[in-house]
């Protein structure tokens, strides 16, 4: 019962605030209504049972993400200088809305089998023990992507030499 | 009482329950920070050798009326904001200039429901605790960034800009720090963080010494108090992200900066200082109501300790400069903080294989330590203008 | 009762929200952000499977799927303030030298 309150609540929230993220004539209320949403399937997390990862969603994703996405923003533009101008018109609607039908009308349609194993402890021992065991090999690779992404974020955003003042 | 068997749970009394504690925490919050107030101005006052405020307040007592008769100067202080006009500038951008306020008190409280106050005397011992705390509190700068951008002003934006990027790089060393009493504790929530130590009989302060010294410093950055308040720089920025608030606004900001201060402190008390474990007493298994009172006198005690210490440090050095400060985070705390959490995890190996007690424990983080040093000594590492100048 | 499919069609719609900003806005911060909400549509789909199916596998790669969203939102980030040093703007319209 509280299960699906939920669920229907945050799902309003989530999709409300995407809309005002892809709608919003200002960029700086587009950004807030991101974190908004992230908040939201931080929320949908936990109504799945995974507490870790909400909070790394929120975490992460709200608390860095989004606010590097709004650090750029302020960056790259004059003071309170909104624009509004879109492109794609015909096919930025066409495309999202036949790929909403489609996927949409597949989903209901489709036959899911529940599983029928034992309820597993979404917690962080378990989390671990996976990284440490089966999925050791991807773990090191997302180490060194995001030592890559780090170098390679220094170098593109590095001033030309001798143009610091 | 899990918030997220509250959560997922049925019964809407839990839900209810959660909210009366949120509640009361939002009262500890503003009492500890109507005391936190005077005792920064008294530290403050002590520190230029002065007196600091001591006319609001009992004064029946003329040996004592030094001390207790600014006691009433911040009740004052947040009547007179209380009852003050709100102030919404035209130009600003109303819903962010309004919500950011809101939002750091929000956050603050949020972050509360996790400290362990004394034994089973937390408002929700989350299994996830510490990334909780970290978690929530990440939003603040958030509010900051609205408060920045929203009021329209160039000062304000300065601050918020500069308050994202020393917040998102200060994160970072804080989290690692803490990674090391993690990876001992081997489990993420407080509770379970205090008697983690209570069973290595020591505190984790020993193990992570260079872990609860780059908390110590990344958290004065993340709650932008002095010397690395250059968010709010008063000589440069007028009052930073604040320049444009009044009345209460103000006053909530004002509110969450030693709300805050209290947080980080009362984290570093949990996780390093062994909470509310009394020392030199051996901590019965079901904490008799005697103990219960000593522990959270105990943690009191820690937390205001760390708090003092801090107040020290703000009227003690000078502001940081910007470039010096991403320095110091990103090339000297994170890379000690690594090292940090590879001698935490050295010393976990040696307790299990060798059966340590506390004392074994202390000795080895002090040998660990003392190897440190001399690896500094043989590295060299280069001070932070050096390594300008050749940049 | 809430289902598997519930999940699924929430993931689904934010999804195409996502795919909308994507196609429709200029700024190349605007498209960052739809961007993230696509990543989000997925997470949810993989936490979704993997909550119904009870398996970690969908948890593990979650948490994978957030850390190269950190990963790329920092290149993007730091490759448009490269664009605007050198252009003075960031309409992605009009950054189509290499079209032909």
């Amino acid at each position: 019962m509280t299960e699906s309150v939920f669920f229907y609540l945050l799902s309003g929230l989530v999709l409300s605030s995407a809309w005002s993220v892809v709608r919003n004539e200002n960029l700086f209320h587009a950004g807030l209504s991101l974190i908004l949403c992230f908040v939201g399937v931080a929320g949908i997390y936990m109504n799945l049972d995974a507490p870790f990862l909400g909070a790394m969603q929120v975490l992460i994703y709200a608390g860095a993400i989004a606010v590097l996405l709004l650090f750029g923003f302020m960056l790259t533009h004059d003071l309170m200088k909104a624009r509004h101008e879109r492109n794609q018109h015909l096919a930025g609607i066409l495309i999202p809305v036949l790929m909403a039908l489609l996927l949409v009308g597949t989903i209901l349609n489709a036959q899911w089998h529940a599983s029928s194993g034992q309820p597993v402890n979404f917690g962080v021992a378990s989390l671990a023990r996976r990284y440490m065991q089966q999925d050791l090999v991807a773990f090191e690779m997302v180490a060194l992507l995001l030592l890559a992404s780090l170098m390679g974020a220094v170098v593109i955003a590095r001033k030309e030499e001798g143009s610091r003042e | 009482m899990d918030l997220v068997t509250a959560y997922t749970g049925q019964d809407v009394a839990l839900v209810l329950i959660m909210l009366l504690m949120l509640a009361l925490i939002l009262g500890f919050i503003a009492g500890s920070s109507l005391i936190l107030i005077w005792a920064e101005r008294k530290v403050a006052a002590r520190i230029q050798n002065r007196v600091g405020p001591m006319m609001t307040g009992p004064r029946k007592f003329a040996e004592f009326s030094m001390w207790t008769g600014g006691l009433l100067q911040t009740a004052a202080d947040a009547i007179k904001l209380l009852v003050k006009e709100l102030i919404i500038p035209s130009k600003t951008d109303a819903i962010p200039f309004i919500a950011a306020p809101v939002l750091i008190v929000t956050v603050c409280v949020t972050a509360y429901i996790v400290i362990p106050f004394g034994p089973a005397f937390s408002v929700s011992d989350l299994n996830i605790g510490v990334v909780h705390v970290v978690a929530i509190s990440s939003l603040t700068v958030l509010s900051i960034v609205m408060a920045g951008w929203s009021s329209n002003s160039k000062y304000s934006l300065l601050g918020g800009l500069r308050s994202a990027a020393q917040m998102l790089s200060y994160e970072i060393p804080l989290i690692f720090a803490l990674l090391g009493p993690i990876l001992l504790a081997g489990g993420l929530s407080m509770q379970k963080m205090v008697l983690a130590q209570r069973e290595y009989g020591c505190w984790f302060l020993l193990p992570s010494l260079l872990g609860f010294l780059i908390y110590y410093v990344a958290s004065i950055a993340e709650v932008n108090r002095p010397p690395f308040d250059i968010p709010e720089a008063e000589s440069e920025l007028v009052a930073g992200y604040v320049s444009e608030y009044s009345g209460m606004m103000f006053a909530m900001f004002f509110l969450a900066e030693f709300a805050n201060m209290f947080l980080v402190c009362s984290v570093a008390a949990t996780v390093f200082l062994g909470g509310w474990l009394v020392p030199f007493m051996p901590v019965p298994d079901n904490p008799t109501p005697v103990y219960i009172l000593l522990g959270i006198l105990t943690f009191f005690l820690k937390t205001s300790f760390l708090v003092f210490i801090m107040m020290w440090i703000r009227w003690t050095f000078p502001r940081v400069r910007p470039d010096h400060l991403m320095n110091l985070g990103w090339k000297y705390l994170f890379p000690l903080s690594l090292l940090n959490l590879l001698i935490c995890a050295g010393i976990a190996v040696l307790k299990d294989v060798y059966k340590l007690n506390g004392w074994g424990i202390s000795l080895a983080s002090l040998g660990a330590l003392a190897m440190v040093m001399l690896l500094l000594q043989v590295v060299r590492i280069p001070r932070p203008d050096t390594f300008l100048e050749k940049a | 009762m809430i289902g598997l499919s519930h999940y699924l069609v929430l993931s689904a719609l934010l999804f195409c929200l996502g795919l909308y900003g994507v196609l429709t806005r200029k700024n190349a911060i605007g498209v960052l952000m739809a961007v993230e909400l696509m990543f989000n549509s997925v997470n949810i789909n993989l936490m979704a499977f993997s909550h119904y199916m009870m398996d970690t596998a969908g948890l593990a790669f979650c948490v994978f799927v957030i850390t190269v969203a950190a990963a790329e939102v920092t290149v993007g980030v730091a490759l448009v303030l490269s664009v605007y040093r050198n252009r003075n703007m960031i309409e992605i319209d009009k950054l189509a030298e290499l079209s032909g």
